[in-house]
């Protein structure tokens, strides 16, 4: 299962892809939504699963879920990870078609078991 | 008289020459100084660099593996790079930055990384510092991390001369021990100025401190920017039992400042109820 984490922040960037391959994910990061999109539209790297942050440099977390409901022939799911526990934020990317909202600060396995529920093995 | 012009002329020369010499000199010392502050830069970037992949390698194994802090200690590059400050420094740095993103059972086990493999006696040593922002970053990191075995000794700086250094050990204290610790500043003459007490609502609201059940007895207090202040967690809070308390204190204040905070909070509450 392939994921894409888009992640600004380097520390949680590193760990997440750590930890996600621990758990058997093939994981790309990146830590700007431009490099996101890019990779995203690139037939050479099928995507199973989207997980950005909002607040990213050069692309915001908004335009990589927009990039990705537009592949053709797309139902990636996605997940958005951010900072902000905004009402308006959250009711904003699920209307962009986000599958699920973690808010940071959160707890790996919470992730994980987000993750599992939208990738059954 | 043709050869006294003749050695003034030389003299006038020699004066040029030698500033032009001297300028040269100066020039080429501080391309040097410069030069060398560029190795000492690089060389420095290198170490960060050596020290930030070795943390982040056994952080991870410590909170998403099996590896023990022990194990840890016992890892001899660890051991070596230890000796180091620049190390210490960015693990701390490390160590926090995942402590912003996680919670939980891994916010707790890096708490204890913090404390176990040592990071938070360097800490605790630069508490002594002579320099102020040392003093403000290690009462920063040792809140953050809640480290409550440092808390006399942080709570010990509120005497320190300079102010930066006394709102940050304020904060501290509010962060590890809740909002109950401005009672112990209840009647002190210590002013609260309004960046203060935007620093505290936002420690408040960062860390979901909850409001302790006798918040409204701070109105009380003689100091008239802790109760300001006071008034401004009772926005926060939203609770009825609290407007209740502050309406009457509205009715018996005479302080124009504190009578226009607490109607601008109540008129709220007339919006909301």
């Amino acid at each position: 299962m392939r994921i894409l984490l888009v992640e600004d922040d380097e520390m949680l960037r590193k760990s997440l892809v750590f930890f996600l391959t621990s758990k058997k994910y093939e994981v790309s990061a990146f830590d700007n939504g431009l490099d996101a999109i890019t990779h995203l539209e690139s037939s050479e790297n099928p995507t199973d699963l989207l997980i950005t942050d909002l607040n990213l440099p050069f692309a915001a977390g908004q335009q990589v879920i927009g990039a990705a409901k537009k592949i053709v022939d797309s139902s990636i799911p996605i997940i958005v990870l951010t900072s902000s526990g905004v009402e308006s934020t959250e009711l904003e990317v699920f209307d962009l078609g986000a599958d699920e909202f973690v808010t940071k600060p959160f707890s790996p396995p919470v992730l994980l078991k987000r993750i599992e529920k939208l990738l059954p093995k | 008289m043709h050869l006294t012009n003749q050695q003034e002329f030389f003299s006038i020369y020699e004066v040029v020459l030698l500033l032009i010499l001297l300028i040269l000199a100066v020039g080429l010392l501080f391309f040097l100084l410069t030069f060398y502050k560029r190795i000492l830069r690089i060389s420095e970037d290198r170490r960060k660099q050596e020290y930030q992949e070795k943390i982040e390698s056994l952080l991870f194994s410590f909170l998403f593996g099996e590896m023990s802090i022990k194990e840890i200690q016992e890892d001899q590059d660890f051991q070596k790079m230890f000796q180091s400050g620049l190390f210490q420094k960015v693990s701390i740095k490390a160590i926090i930055s995942l402590h912003h993103s996680y919670s939980g059972a891994y916010s707790r086990k890096l708490e204890q990384f913090y404390e176990e493999a040592g990071f938070a006696n360097y800490s605790v040593k630069r508490l002594n510092s002579r320099k102020w922002p040392h003093v403000v970053e290690a009462i920063r990191d040792l809140s953050t991390m809640n480290h409550l075995k440092s808390y006399p000794r942080i709570a010990s700086h509120i005497v320190h001369k300079h102010p930066y250094v006394k709102t940050e050990v304020l904060i501290a204290m509010i962060k590890m021990k809740g909002i109950s610790e401005i009672y112990k500043f209840r009647d002190s003459a210590m002013f609260l100025n309004d960046w203060v007490q935007s620093c505290i609502l936002f420690t408040v609201k960062k860390h979901n401190i909850p409001a302790p059940p006798d918040l409204v007895d701070l109105l009380k207090s003689r100091n008239r920017s802790i109760v300001m202040l006071t008034v401004r967690l009772i926005d926060y809070y939203k609770s009825a039992e609290h407007y209740t308390v502050l309406s009457s204190f509205y009715q018996q204040t005479v302080d124009i400042k504190l009578k226009k905070e607490m109607a601008l909070v109540l008129r709220k509450t007339e919006s909301i109820y």
